[in-house]
């Protein structure tokens, strides 16, 4: 499981490689183009396509059917009730394609979350760090080893009710950086990327199993039975311009990817 | 996969951003589905909202009416070309019970059509209540006079008025210009402007669908997508060149790479008038190792054909060019593999989900058909006698496809019948007219060993049908109570097809149609000169003169003279008796003048000729061609007709009500609707309605 994580990752790091000069926008339209072929022709493959059709028909029929005889009520009501059917069955056919789908495309955007949802820490501006204790575990006993190129710009604050403590830091140059943190003899590292363009950051490591290790993607899960639940980095936000709007990268992707969906549809006979 | 699924399940319980979406496919179900959903649910809403408004409005439109009706619901079925002497013969062999108890605790009576016995005639009187001289249909064809050559007679389809020219391109702006040529006013249009709701089905010559309050769709006349009344094409490795012929393209299927290249011909290309170059929708076949079946991929579908089985209906699109393309739909059949690989496709019809022209009325209804039941035929003739009688298909693919399209028939059928609560529901069915057709020689050992398509079981295909028909009137009976007045009508009888007379051939022989010296033999009047011919036969049944004015090269003066030359015709063709079996080949012939009454009796056949029986017009005849003898033998399929003396095929009446009475017509039946329904008859309709009463009254 884990190798195949690291093969996905690395293949996206590939891609991204390949389109590091394109603006993200570009690269989000290129993936959700791509998604979208992928998605369709696997759908096709997966689903009774005739099935769909028919049901869609059937839809399709019932609704025309209400517009037709508008005088006669218990053909409305009846046609009313033919069409929740068929809207029934039509979710039914369709629900194992999209069930088939949800795992790649899970993973897929995982992937474009880690280089889309936020940009790299900006070189000599200060950002937090902020982690945060198990119950039991002294505050004041947590120590940041910083490598070199970060330097800390204010005293740690510790926030007890919370159990959380957090650091001003600064990043004077450009790289990747391995925070340390010492806690109850025990090492725990976070990796924060600087600067760079497109490149992929996690924003947060943390405690859990299969599940949080997909989402942390490179970075393992924190060990369950150590004093740390999380660190965090706080990212800035990456937002894409869509004319005069800054959009989260969902927004765009979505739209490409269904438009893209709606017009090869038909090239691709696929019946959605 | 357990594993898998307490995974997804996770994913439930753990909801991050990047996991709200799943895919295009989740995406427009949601989207989609939530849509129509809504627009579902606000039609419903506003269905309901404003139905007291809606009605009391009908209400007071017909609150007068509703004070006389006598009737709540009409159903009609009508059978085109049920026989009464058929019909009386097979309720004595106890094979038609339900019709036997129409007969018995209803009415049953023979039905007298029109003059000419011909369906798009008479069912145009059935809905108009009228004479031909008022309703303007006499045949399926007319003579273009100008150019001496059949049109249809029904419709008038040209292309748009206007149109772009973009380089070699001409975009059409706007759509085909269909002008219908029949005339009169359907009964459904008064009683929908009364508030009864209608349903027609199928019913003739409803081609271009008019508007109307209820729903229609179309039947015989509607073209096909080359815009003929049926064209097939047949696809064979036996020829290396395309052969056109009336009705029919052989298209050679030639072999590329272990597959058969061929193509379905379609319309011409619109947007290149001037090359008149014809659209063509390209598919192979691949055939597989077993010889029992294969494959056709055509525009991306593959579609799998078995020997000997009709394909479902395939869509067939035509691109024209500019992104813009005819959609159409056809049937496949394999027909052989060896020696020679050979594959019949049937017409093109129009696509009833995306129509080139208007099959229904409103448009969504032939859509809302296809939605609900599937693809169907829509081509008015849309069983392909051609086919059979020239030997393409056999006797058991015919009626394979005969009932292939009754069965859609039926579904649409009583999907109307459900909808119609109260009013009028009719449905015409075809069937019974193309079967007898084609099937008729089965009634004469002698005449069916001559003829082609054998089918062993062929004495009893009619008898079948008939019972066929019967169930599905027995399964109507069910769904409609005592109180819904059932008819059972046809247009016409039938009777055998044996010898065809050539009128042309006669008309030459006796005068008054002149051939050029030395010209050769040709179809539609290719050798004749005008300038020495009185008259000339065209259609089924007419006989026309060739009248000054009115005709391009007409020498005929109209008045005293034109009158005189059909008093003249009728009197030398009536009785024209067949020297071989010496029976009389023509019993009646009909002076326009004294047939038919109305504003467009000009337009009629001047004489009407009514053969006896045994006897039709020729083959070659119909064709506008001048032979040697005037009467031949009938070798083809096609032997049984009603083309004839309209005394001796009278249509069926049957009813689950008592029709008093005698001399019931079918142009009676239009305003006895109206008067049912507490219309009073227009003083146009020349029916007169008959005293109906529900049986159990009496």
């Amino acid at each position: 499981m884990n190798f195949l994580l690291r093969l996905i990752e690395h293949a996206f790091d590939f891609a991204f490689y390949l389109m590091h000069a394109f603006p993200p926008i570009l690269v989000l339209a290129i993936f959700a183009l791509f998604t979208a072929v992928a998605a369709l022709l696997v759908f096709r493959r997966v689903s009774d396509q005739k099935a769909i059709r028919r049901a869609k028909d059937k839809i399709g029929a019932h609704v025309l059917e209400i517009r037709l005889f508008p005088d006669q009520l218990s053909v409305v009501a009846r046609a009313y009730f033919a069409f929740l059917r068929s809207l029934a069955d039509y979710l039914r056919h369709i629900l194992r394609p999209v069930l088939i789908l949800f795992v790649p495309l899970f993973f897929l955007f995982l992937q474009l979350d880690a280089y889309f949802a936020h940009t790299p820490l900006n070189a000599g501006q200060d950002f937090l760090v902020q982690t945060k204790l198990a119950a039991g575990e002294p505050l004041e006993k947590v120590a940041l080893k910083l490598p070199e190129g970060i330097a800390m710009t204010a005293p740690p604050v510790h926030i007890l009710p919370e159990r959380e403590v957090i650091w001003r830091l600064r990043a004077d140059r450009g790289g990747t950086f391995l925070l340390r943190l010492a806690a109850n003899e025990g090492e725990y590292t976070k990796r924060i990327v600087v600067g760079g363009g497109m490149r992929r950051v996690n924003w947060d490591r943390e405690r859990g199993g299969i599940l949080v290790a997909l989402i942390s993607q490179d970075e393992p899960p924190l060990p369950a039975a150590g004093p740390i639940l999380s660190i965090q980095v706080q990212y800035p936000d990456r937002e894409i311009t869509l004319w005069r709007w800054q959009v989260d990268w969902l927004v765009p992707f979505l739209g490409i990817m269904l438009i893209s969906a709606l017009l090869l549809k038909g090239f691709l006979r696929t019946e959605l | 996969m357990q594993v898998g699924i307490v995974f997804l399940m996770l994913q439930f319980l753990y909801p991050r951003q990047v996991q709200a979406y799943v895919g295009p496919g989740a995406g427009f179900a949601v989207v989609s589905s939530f849509l129509t959903f809504l627009l579902a649910s606000i039609s419903s809403l506003f269905a309901i909202v404003t139905w007291p408004a809606r009605q009391f409005f009908r209400y007071l439109r017909r609150r007068r009416a509703i004070r006389r009706a006598k009737v709540k619901r009409v159903v009609i079925l009508g059978f085109d070309g049920m026989d009464p002497e058929l019909a009386e013969r097979y309720m004595q062999k106890r094979k038609l019970p339900n019709l036997a108890k129409l007969r018995d605790q209803g009415t049953f009576r023979n039905l007298a059509t029109t003059i000419p016995p011909i369906s798009p005639v008479a069912w145009s009187s059935f809905l108009t209540g009228v004479n031909p001289g008022k309703h303007n249909i006499y045949d399926f064809v007319m003579p273009d006079r100008q150019r001496y050559l059949p049109e249809l007679s029904s419709a008038r389809i040209r292309g748009p008025k206007r149109q772009l020219k973009i380089g070699r391109y001409s975009i059409p702006l706007g759509g085909a210009r269909i002008r219908p040529l029949r005339k009169g006013i359907p009964f459904w249009h008064y009683l929908g402007k009364a508030g009864v709701f209608c349903s027609v089905i199928r019913v003739p010559i409803t081609f271009p669908p008019e508007k109307f309050p209820g729903v229609l769709l179309s039947g015989m006349c509607v073209p096909d997508i080359q815009g003929t009344q049926g064209t097939f094409s047949f696809h064979t490795t036996a020829v290396a060149k395309r052969e056109s012929a009336t009705n029919r393209v052989v298209v050679p299927l030639e072999k590329k790479n272990g597959f058969f290249d061929s193509y379905v011909p379609g319309p011409q290309n619109t947007l290149k008038p001037d090359t008149k170059e014809e659209l063509r929708a390209a598919f192979r076949v691949k055939i597989e190792a077993t010889k029992q079946g294969g494959q056709i991929q055509l525009d991306g579908q593959r579609i799998a054909i078995r020997l000997g089985e009709y394909s479902d209906w395939v869509e067939v699109e035509f691109k024209a060019g500019l992104g813009i393309s005819v959609k159409g739909i056809c049937r496949f059949l394999l027909k052989s593999v060896e020696p020679e690989l050979e594959l019949y496709a049937t017409p093109v019809n129009i696509h009833p989900m995306r129509p080139a022209l208007p099959i229904s009325h409103p448009l969504t209804y032939s859509m809302y058909l296809a939605k609900l039941n599937g693809l169907y035929a829509t081509l008015g003739l849309a069983e392909d006698t051609w086919a059979l009688n020239d030997g393409y298909l056999d006797d058991d693919a015919f009626l394979e496809q005969c009932y292939s399209n009754h069965r859609e028939r039926e579904q649409m059928f009583f999907d109307a019948l459900s909808k119609t609560g109260q009013g009028v529901c009719a449905c015409v069915f075809d069937i019974t007219d193309r079967v007898q057709h084609m099937f008729w020689r089965y009634f004469s050992e002698k005449y069916a060993a001559a003829t082609p398509g054998g089918n062993h079981n062929g004495p009893l295909v009619i008898e079948e049908l008939y019972a066929r028909m019967d169930r599905l009137i027995g399964q109507t009976m069910e769904k409609i109570s005592e109180d819904t007045l059932l008819l059972i009508v046809s247009d016409h009888g039938f009777k055998s097809f044996e010898r065809g007379v050539n009128l042309n051939t006669w008309l030459h022989q006796n005068g008054y149609l002149s051939l050029k010296a030395d010209a050769p033999e040709g179809d539609w009047y290719e050798n004749v000169d005008w300038d020495r011919t009185r008259a000339y036969g065209l259609g089924m049944n007419g006989i026309y003169l060739n009248q000054k004015g009115r005709e391009s090269k007409g020498i005929v003066e109209d008045g005293e003279e034109a009158a005189e030359l059909r008093r003249e015709l009728c009197e030398t063709l009536q009785g024209l008796t067949d020297p071989e079996t010496s029976r009389i080949a023509i019993t009646k012939a009909f002076d326009s003048h004294e047939t038919f009454f109305g504003p467009y009796r000009e337009n009629a056949p001047d004489v009407v000729i009514g053969f006896g029986e045994g006897y039709r017009v020729s083959w070659s005849s119909a064709q506008g061609r001048v032979t040697d003898t005037i009467i031949e033998v009938n070798k083809k399929a096609w032997s049984g007709d009603h083309c004839i003396d309209p005394a001796l095929v009278p249509g069926v009446l049957f009813s689950n009500w008592k029709i008093s009475g005698e001399g019931h017509s079918i142009t009676d039946i239009a305003p006895t609707l109206l008067e049912l329904f507490g219309l009073a008859v227009p003083p146009h309709m020349d029916g007169k309605p008959w005293a109906a009463t529900p049986a159990t009254g009496d």
